[in-house]
């Protein structure tokens, strides 16, 4: 026993400090995420330059804050060991305190200073913008948007690209290069179940879906400037945003600002293949035949989103009282929007067409189940994806039939694989976590005062990393008016939990209470 | 096909044949039957006329229960799928002669709302078409019997049918299904001593509630569908003008009721360290605990007692009311909804998703957030000091699935139908734990406000939340495989015509 628990310490103590470079895996990638943060606010500090309202400051000086931090971490840390406890607390504690940093500069530069909000409505609304940015959701607290500048709403849009596919996958780039293995961190960061090794180099697959990411989002700006009505700034703008799936626009109206088809199909197409599986891209990049159709998700992804635009195409048309070509365009891009978690909305003023709060019941109850769903795995989406939900409707099938006949041996499959049983058991765990997360959120939610209707969309919203909610936090409203502030830093929590999901901030907290046993004991 | 015919036998062949099915369905007959002429006995002082009515179609359904269970046999060993149907069926039988003698008595103008109504007795849920105190004494008696029937039904599911044959999978996990042994030895006995324990608790509800100062009419109804985790009353406001004694019993009886038989058996065999070590009871009780202390902190002017009322009746899934709780704040009703949902304890007369099986799922929860700390571990989930296999835990994710999308599936009908989302989710959500109030339809369950197609939507999700969704799945099985012999037939014979 005393031979463990000295080997303990001294293992603790390699650990932790190795020369003048603290050994900690979470801090050295805090620091590089921050110092990559940093270069989005300077980003939007440039496109604020001229203008004359406290913006540009705002931007630099928070930027030279989280730079110096940035620096500082990355500078007196080296990466340590890469358990599972560690990857997880990386993770979760580099997203908190990028969230932390990123609502600088709204704090800084009056971006809530709206009479009716305090001092600390104003932080927390800066939370929950920078918490809505990076976990790529697209929910806003803004209730102007002529307060902030061209460059502070660039910045904000800069915070969904980052959030979108990852600060991680960047740092996953470069960690090989300090010689760490940065497999385990890709899986926790990229999002869905799995990442699969599509290259012999976890370095190469990381890049891989990098650049996919940048050529996504490249094409989309294209697009955008290319079709008459948005400006230079308003493509590159969604862009960031389109391809994050995060749904942050410079307008208050959304992607109904610009009130053309041609903008909203280009922005359709951007969701679209935003919300399938990356690892897809690369295989198609790749030279792979037949990479989407041969895949089982993919087919049930489509599925799907034809499925769920029918049928609010249908109901909006039949019992909506709506046109039918009104139907088909508001009812395709809602379904693209909500599905691939981006949140876009298009309708061109409150109570417009678009503005699915006001849909038919029925029609909002299946967005709903598109907020729950979401799109596909290794995708920018959100959500609980497709191919959950698959492989949990076929255990659930089989459970029922083993009901029927108890000692029958019947496997689950997906496409023509069989799955295997921890792997049900991961997914059926995950969904079971889901459940308990919306249940317990709805119930502090409703607690702090939101309305029914509202916390239940918006918990699902926001685990989903959707944005828009339904109710006051439809698509034209927003959530500072909708929930108070305890209520929107639950909404901020669970935007990050769902960004990453859940795992790495349920259980950042076990990396620290490991190190601080070992010391103690 | 041609096996299934055979061994379900036909109603004109001369030697007793083996169907479960049928067997059940005369079971169920029979005893609606006999509890239908009692409520005609009782009521014939006060209307004649309905008590005739009752009466004949009691005796018709005793007659054709008779003659049922002499014709009939249950095979040695039972399969499950044959039990399954047999429940679902015998539900189906007895709702239709429920609505039957609504239509016949006139109590009830309409064919939707006399199946509905007949279909909230049957399935204990707490929501009537119907102005309780414009009933006569023999069609409320009745409809009071229909809960108490519903209650034994699904008891008898849950209780004796499903765990023995299914070896614990699902319904009842296997520690439970192990204690089964002791209370159920074989299906017959296990079925005597359900009802027994049954009756006498019913008998024990309704002395109480004279006692408490309850009319003899009233009494009679509300231990019917008291213990049943019914909910029906023949008044129009619940329990609101009832007295403090009256509600106290309802209290107690409804937790009682909620409690598991197995666990109530221990109790009845004197092993009180047995039932009171209970872990699914000491859960279910901080449940109730819990959800009063919240109700008395976040809803004003409400007193601990009505408190403990309403959590009671919504743990229990019985649906009584002492208070309009639909004007709760949203918290509140946010929780007393995760109460209906989890419901009472696993093997008891009250419905939802059942403690032990949400206990399992928060497990089984931590478990897998465990596991990605220690994706090689080898963590176990353990309830009452053992272990619960791997299977079970797959068995109950998959079924819990199952009980969401048919949640989902009613909500969405529902909202289809014109119902507001947040109303489609509760009702759905309600109706399916066999609850039955919910904000559309306001704390006293008038169903009148869900219209009739909305009546229509529920009345399967009473069928799964009250027999569990096995049986409805079954059901539908069964239409899919009829649909496809008729389709086959139908062809078979245009060839032969042609």
């Amino acid at each position: 026993m005393s031979v463990l628990r000295s080997g303990r310490v001294r293992k603790a103590t390699e650990l932790h400090v190795t020369g003048l470079r603290v050994k900690s895996t979470t801090l050295n990638v805090m620091g590089m995420a921050l110092t990559a943060v940093s270069a989005g606010m300077v980003i939007g500090g440039f496109v604020e330059l001229g203008s004359t309202n406290r913006d540009t400051s705002a931007l630099f000086w928070s930027a030279l804050v989280t730079f110096v931090a940035g620096i500082t971490l990355f500078g007196s840390t080296q990466p340590g060991d890469v358990r599972p406890r560690d990857v997880f607390a990386s993770v979760g504690w580099t997203w908190v305190i990028v969230t932390g940093f990123g609502a600088l500069p709204y704090v800084l530069g009056g971006t809530f200073d709206v009479s009716g909000i305090d001092t600390s409505g104003q932080i927390v609304n800066a939370i929950f913008e920078s918490a809505s940015g990076y976990s790529a959701t697209g929910s806003t607290a803004l209730t102007d948007f002529s307060i902030p500048g061209r460059g502070m709403l660039m910045y904000r849009q800069i915070t969904q690209w980052y959030g979108g596919m990852g600060i991680v996958v960047l740092a996953v780039a470069v960690l090989p290069f300090l010689g760490v293995g940065g497999l385990d961190l890709l899986t926790a960061e990229a999002p869905g179940p799995g990442s699969d090794r599509l290259t012999p180099r976890v370095s190469q697959t990381a890049k891989g879906l990098w650049s996919t990411y940048v050529l996504f989002t490249v094409a989309v700006a294209t697009a955008l400037i290319i079709i008459p009505g948005p400006s230079v700034y308003d493509a590159i703008a969604h862009g960031f945003s389109t391809v994050a799936t995060g749904g942050f626009s410079p307008h208050a109206s959304s992607i109904g600002h610009f009130d053309s088809v041609a903008v909203e199909i280009a922005i359709i197409a951007g969701m679209l293949v935003s919300g399938i599986n990356f690892n897809l891209h690369l295989l198609a990049r790749s030279g792979t035949r037949n990479a989407y159709w041969a895949n089982s998700e993919f087919r049930a992804y489509i599925a799907m989103l034809v499925g769920c635009a029918l049928l609010i195409i249908g109901i909006l048309w039949l019992d909506g009282g709506f046109a039918v070509g009104e139907s088909i365009r508001v009812g395709i891009f809602n379904v693209v929007a909500l599905a691939t978690s981006t949140g876009f909305g298009n309708a061109t003023n409150p109570g417009g067409a678009g503005d699915f709060a006001l849909w038919m019941p029925a029609a909002q109850m299946i967005l709903l189940f598109l907020f729950v769903v979401g799109a596909s795995t290794s995708s920018t989406s959100g959500g609980i994806k497709v191919m959950r939900l698959q492989v949990l409707l076929a255990h659930s099938i089989r459970s029922i039939r083993r009901s029927q006949h108890p000692r029958a041996v019947i496997a689950v499959k997906h496409g023509a694989v069989a799955v295997r049983e921890d792997v049900i058991s991961r997914m059926a765990g995950f969904f079971v976590v889901y459940a308990i997360l919306v249940l317990s959120g709805i119930i502090l939610l409703t607690a702090v005062g939101g309305g029914p209707l509202e916390s239940i969309s918006a918990i699902i919203g926001a685990l989903s990393n959707m944005g828009p909610a339904l109710g006051e936090a439809g698509p034209t409203g927003n959530f500072t008016e909708a929930f108070t502030e305890p209520g929107r830093l639950v909404l901020s929590a669970y935007m990050l939990i769902g960004r990453l999901e859940f795992f790495p901030i349920l259980l950042m907290f076990a990396a620290p209470i490991r190190a601080m046993r070992e010391r103690i004991l | 096909m041609s096996r299934d015919a055979e061994t379900e036998g036909g109603l004109l062949g001369s030697v007793p044949r083996d169907s479960f099915s049928r067997l059940a369905i005369s079971d169920g007959l029979t005893h609606v039957g006999f509890v239908g002429l009692a409520a005609a006995a009782i009521g014939f002082f006060d209307n004649a006329a309905d008590s005739i009515i009752i009466a004949t179609i009691s005796s018709t359904a005793v007659g054709v229960g008779i003659f049922g269970r002499r014709r009939f046999v249950r095979r040695q060993h039972t399969a499950a799928a044959h039990i399954l149907a047999g429940v679902a069926s015998t539900w189906a039988i007895l709702v239709l002669v429920g609505a039957a003698t609504y239509l016949a008595t006139g109590a009830i103008g309409n064919v939707n709302a006399a199946l509905f109504e007949s279909a909230a007795g049957f399935s204990t849920v707490a929501l009537t078409t119907v102005e309780p105190e414009a009933l006569s004494l023999p069609v409320a008696l009745f409809r009071g019997a229909t809960q108490w029937i519903g209650g034994l039904l699904g008891l008898f599911t849950v209780v004796v049918a499903l765990p023995r044959t299914m070896k614990g999978r699902v319904q009842v996990p296997k520690g439970v299904g192990r204690r089964a042994d002791r209370l159920v030895p074989t299906l017959e006995i296990g079925g005597r001593r359900v009802f027994r324990m049954y009756l006498a608790l019913s008998l024990a509800c309704f002395i109480a509630y004279l006692l408490a100062g309850m009319r003899l009419r009233s009494a009679a109804i509300h231990a019917m569908t008291t213990v049943s985790t019914g909910g029906f009353t023949d008044t129009t406001d619940s329990f609101l003008s009832a007295g403090t004694a009256s509600r106290s019993v309802a209290t107690v009886f409804m937790f009682i009721s909620g409690i598991s038989f197995f666990a109530l058996f221990w109790l009845v065999r004197g092993n009180h360290r047995r039932f009171l070590g209970s872990p699914e009871l000491r859960i279910y009780a901080t449940i109730v605990v819990t959800i009063t202390t919240y109700l008395v902190l976040a809803v004003d002017d409400v007193s601990v007692g009505d408190a403990l009322f309403t959590a009671v009746s919504a743990s229990s899934t019985t649906g009584l009311a002492v208070v309009d709780w639909t004007l709760f704040s949203s918290g509140a009703l946010a929780v007393l909804l995760v109460a209906i949902a989890t419901g009472a304890m696993g093997a008891s007369a009250g419905s939802g998703l059942r403690v032990i099986r949400a206990w399992l799922l928060l497990l089984f929860a931590a478990r897998e957030v465990r596991r990605q700390l220690e994706p090689n571990a080898v963590i176990g989930v353990k309830h009452g000091g053992r272990s619960v296999g791997d299977d079970e835990l797959d068995d109950l994710t998959g079924y819990q699935i199952a009980h969401f999308g048919l949640c989902a599936i009613g909500a969405f009908m529902l909202a289809l139908a014109g119902t507001e989302l947040v109303d489609s989710l509760w009702a759905a959500i309600s109706v399916i734990s066999t609850f039955g109030p919910s904000p559309v339809t306001g704390a006293l369950g008038d169903a009148t406000a869900l219209g009739s197609v909305g009546q229509l939507i529920l009345i399967p999700g009473m069928l799964a939340g009250r027999l569990t969704i096995l049986p409805l799945l079954h059901a539908i099985a069964l239409l899919l495989r009829a649909k496809a012999w008729i389709v086959r037939e139908s062809r078979r014979l245009l060839r032969v015509g042609r």
